[in-house]
């Protein structure tokens, strides 16, 4: 019995569908490599590789449901596709390459929505947007933030040392401690790895199924746990800088400090998660 | 719509697409040859040639560059001009991190600067100005980009402009000013703000005559 015959989208419109998207991938061949340089070259960005496997593992693990829709189309798609299309071109040609990345979600969603249909679309779309998070934030947003984040970083870890017997005097982002000066750098600043956490938080509440409300909250705690873990990882480095002298900059701990906030905040995600997993258990007696 | 029907319009606005950045013209590749003429008096201000690196750092894309100190009495004013090509290439443009020194700065102030580049009223820039703060000493740089006579203090406003031009122009050349002042103990960051009031006028309008002659009115 063929597909169609039992309500199905026979194979042939799968092999349709195939090839438009592999003509839209095809067509952002050249935007990869840069983006893929920059994930390479800034560790900041690393997580970058990992976002295409997840968006695959995200829509693989929707394929029986994927498999049972029947096709269709919906006037929204193909708006959504010149759209991004139209973003490709102004970007690609216009010297701007977040324009022309980050429109790739949106073409890929818009051909979807224009040749699958919303029943499709429905399981496959987390999939997609999760790209999103793949595109590095252009610099001139980074800079500024990731400036000002180096500076509440300082002040709160000004204000936090002396109750921890440390004096210290902040001037902007150095802390002068009374053996060493040490400088909440950029690279110390948790803004660059905001994306990876905010990511890490879609992906962490899309594998189990959960209220609804439950995956925003950890969505959108995501970036401030982050933001908690890096402050805390600041002020443990000053303290012990106090206590243990330059053995404290040069541990592992402090050389990977993006790997450090990143398992930090995966261990804090996941006892939110339990945290509110209990509440909605409640909710539902 | 039938489904081959979709298919044949999605595939020919991918065709379409890739067809327009594929034959779109090369962005044009321009030398500013007539960047080396800046004054070499600013109204009591005289003139000698370079500024010191650690003040205005040099940015290695850079392809023309005058830089001089402008002497009035004690007070010392250092100006660079820097012309980019290409600026349509991300790894060509101007790098944020080289516009000030940032290296060893405990803290960097930024605000705004309301200037009137042409002398009229009408058309202030507002750029932005940065108080660097670094091992006991103070230095204040006031920027702006250029594209042809257009001065742009906002970093966002510039980057729109730009891509207009290398769409609809296909050129991608810009300049780069840059104005710098270092701070003794008893002068404030205002006080430099009216120094670069008083410079950056006729300092614009010079600019703008050696753009002049080559066809670089862009407005």
């Amino acid at each position: 019995m063929n597909r169609s015959a039992i309500g199905l989208a026979p194979t042939s419109s799968w092999i349709q569908f195939g090839i438009a998207v592999a003509a839209v991938v095809g067509l952002y061949a050249p935007v990869v490599p840069s983006m893929v340089t920059e994930w390479a070259e800034q560790p900041s960005l690393s997580h970058g590789f990992a976002i295409p496997l997840i968006a695959a593992y995200l829509i693989w693990r929707r394929r029986d449901q994927i498999a049972g829709e029947l096709f269709g189309s919906s006037p929204l798609g193909l708006p959504l596709a010149v759209l991004g299309l139209s973003m490709q071109v102004v970007g690609t040609l216009g010297g701007e390459p977040f324009l022309a990345r980050l429109s790739l979600p949106i073409t890929l969603l818009g051909t979807v929505l224009f040749l699958a249909g919303p029943g499709v679309t429905r399981h496959l779309w987390m999939g997609i947007a999760y790209l999103t998070f793949m595109v590095p934030l252009p610099f001139v947003i980074l800079k500024p933030l990731t400036y000002q984040s180096q500076l509440f970083d300082a002040a709160v870890t000004a204000q936090v040392l002396p109750w921890l017997g440390v004096p210290v005097l902040r001037e902007g982002i150095f802390l002068h401690l009374a053996n060493m000066t040490l400088e909440v750098a950029p690279d110390c600043s948790s803004v660059p790895t905001i994306a990876a956490l905010v990511a890490l938080g879609g992906a962490y509440a899309q594998l189990a199924p959960r209220p609804t409300w439950v995956r925003v909250v950890l969505i959108l705690l995501a970036a401030p746990l982050g933001l908690s873990a890096n402050i805390v990882r600041i002020i443990l480095t000053a303290w012990s800088a106090h206590y243990f002298g330059r053995i404290a900059l040069d541990n592992v701990i402090h050389k990977f400090n993006g790997t450090t906030v990143f398992l930090v905040t995966v261990v804090l995600l996941v006892v939110l998660d339990r945290l509110l997993l209990r509440v909605a258990a409640r909710r539902m007696r | 719509m039938r489904a081959s029907r979709r298919m044949a319009v999605l595939l020919g606005l991918v065709a379409a697409a890739a067809a327009t950045i594929t034959l779109a013209p090369p962005v044009r590749e321009e030398r500013n040859g007539a960047l080396h003429a800046l004054p070499s008096t600013i109204g009591d201000w005289l003139a000698t040639e370079g500024a010191p690196e650690w003040a205005l750092p040099i940015d290695p894309n850079e392809n023309v560059t005058v830089r001089q100190t402008y002497r009035q009495g004690e007070r010392i004013v250092w100006v660079s001009v820097a012309f980019f090509s290409r600026q349509d290439d991300p790894s060509r443009r101007n790098s944020l991190s080289s516009i000030y020194p940032e290296v060893s700065a405990s803290r960097i102030d930024r605000f705004a600067l309301p200037i009137t580049l042409d002398g009229a009223s009408q058309s202030a820039v507002s750029v932005p100005a940065v108080v660097i703060y670094r091992n006991q000493q103070r230095q204040v740089v006031v920027y702006w980009h250029q594209l042809g006579r257009r001065a742009y203090g906002s970093e966002y406003k510039y980057r729109l402009a730009l891509m207009r031009e290398v769409l609809f122009q296909r050129r991608a050349d810009t300049l780069l000013v840059r104005v710098a002042i270092p701070l003794n103990a008893t002068q404030t960051p205002e006080d430099a703000l009216t120094i670069v009031s008083e410079i950056a006028p006729p300092l614009y309008a010079a600019l703008i005559k050696t753009l002049l002659p080559i066809g670089k009115d862009h407005s």
